[in-house]
């Protein structure tokens, strides 16, 4: 492994996925060294490029020299929100302290599916105001705090529901991120909220998953949510075929 | 034989712990069979199932939102046989036929309600619908003209997909 692959493990922020596999390290060492001035294009292509492995988008994106004006898009559809790996949204100390007060409270509260709780009001709430800040915020918050797993689960759930179009990226990369938590809780909470979001680009992190998920209840959830979206698939095709003939 | 439905979070009944040990089941789990008045809800499911969708529409329009819906299935004789006592009284959601198949299963102790949760692990049928298939229900009731709209406690947002009227500013 190179040192440009450490390098990129080093510099990894919690707003990129960290890399998963030993394939992951070296196609970012790859990526990484032929832009030094560009590096976060070249990891970010990197990034489309696994986590759309199985569609069109993937095929479109270059392995190597990638800037951000280059890459594709479709109309209506953010692909991407980070716009240097080193310059992502640095928590919020507010926004920490506010999830934190969120969090404490939502320990106290018994969820239940499909039903609103003080603690998804203030979270939906807090994303609605402070957008993608707030996503981050949380990322951090989930990712390296000793978070509580039934709390977090919810707030994934919710995640899901939330209609802000901004943040849909940045929802979307900790979902994923979130099917590879420790906890199974999490990786519930992880599971629903992909499956309301109930777009079928996260079909390749599902699938993923389902590879290393060892709770034959969460294999089976991932099961419903793979077979929900290859329906929603369909019907996208559909809706194409039947657009395109008028 | 027809069977008793309870909405439950589905992951607290299944072993993703290590620590559990076989058979036993986490003590979260009982969150999900919290009582009133030592008293549980529960709804009749005919033996076909046939009644199923529509029970299940009639508590997701008890929802705030459409989501996932998580249920427990069981006999409902082999909880009478097991001692377990009812009441016939009528459920509260907006589907006025569905509220006639409402149980409420009485006198529970600690100790019964805890038989009880290993019962519908050990006995019965744990399983998941999914949001479309949720909604696919919803739709089918409101369809059908099932559902009292000013007794849906969904928001606005789920009742236009519905096709409902907003709630009044005073029912939200």
């Amino acid at each position: 492994m190179s040192n440009l692959a450490y390098q990129y493990k080093d510099s990894y922020s919690p707003l990129l996925p960290e890399p998963a596999t030993e394939a992951d390290t070296r196609r970012a060492s790859e990526l990484y060294p032929s832009f030094e001035t560009a590096d976060t294009a070249q990891v970010v292509a990197g990034v489309i490029k696994r986590t759309y492995a199985h569609t069109t988008l993937s095929r479109m994106v270059p392995t190597r020299a990638l800037p951000f004006s280059s890459v594709p898009t479709k109309p209506n559809t953010q692909y991407l929100c980070w716009k240097n790996t080193s310059n992502w949204n640095v928590p919020n100390p507010d926004l920490i302290q506010k999830l934190q007060n969120i969090f404490r409270e939502g320990k106290y509260e018994i969820f239940e599916d499909g039903m609103h709780s003080t603690f998804s009001r203030a979270l939906v709430s807090l994303i609605n105001a402070h957008g993608s800040v707030a996503i981050d915020a949380l990322a951090t918050f989930l990712i390296d705090s000793n978070v509580n797993p039934e709390v977090a689960s919810e707030a994934l759930r919710w995640l899901g529901q939330v209609e802000h179009t901004e943040s849909y990226n940045r929802r979307l990369w900790l979902l994923e991120r979130s099917l590879r938590s420790p906890e199974p809780a999490i990786r519930d909470g992880a599971i629903l909220g992909l499956s309301f979001l109930d777009d079928p680009l996260v079909i390749p992190a599902l699938w993923e998953a389902l590879q290393t998920e060892e709770v034959s209840q969460l294999r089976k959830a991932i099961r419903q949510v793979l077979e929900q979206l290859k329906n929603t698939q369909q019907e996208f095709e559909s809706s194409a075929i039947s657009d395109s003939e008028n | 034989v027809p069977l008793a439905i309870r909405k439950i979070r589905g992951q607290k009944w299944s072993p993703r712990y290590s620590w559990l040990p076989e058979g036993d089941l986490e003590a979260d789990a009982i969150q999900d069979l919290k009582t009133e008045n030592n008293t549980i809800s529960l709804f009749v499911i005919e033996d076909n199932r046939s009644n199923f969708d529509r029970v299940l529409a009639a508590l997701a329009a008890n929802c705030t939102n459409i989501a996932n819906f998580d249920y427990a299935l069981i006999d409902l004789d082999a909880l009478k046989d097991s001692g377990y006592k009812f009441t016939e009284d009528p459920g509260e959601t907006a589907d006025k036929d569905v509220n006639k198949w409402h149980l409420n299963m009485i006198e529970l102790s600690l100790k019964k309600l805890t038989q009880l949760a290993f019962t519908l692990v050990n006995r019965g049928e744990i399983d998941r619908k999914d949001k479309p298939y949720v909604k696919r229900c919803l739709e089918a009731s409101v369809r059908e003209n099932k559902l009292d709209s000013q007794l849906v406690k969904l928001e606005d947002k789920d009742r236009a997909l519905l096709g409902l009227p907003p709630l009044p500013p005073k029912s939200k």
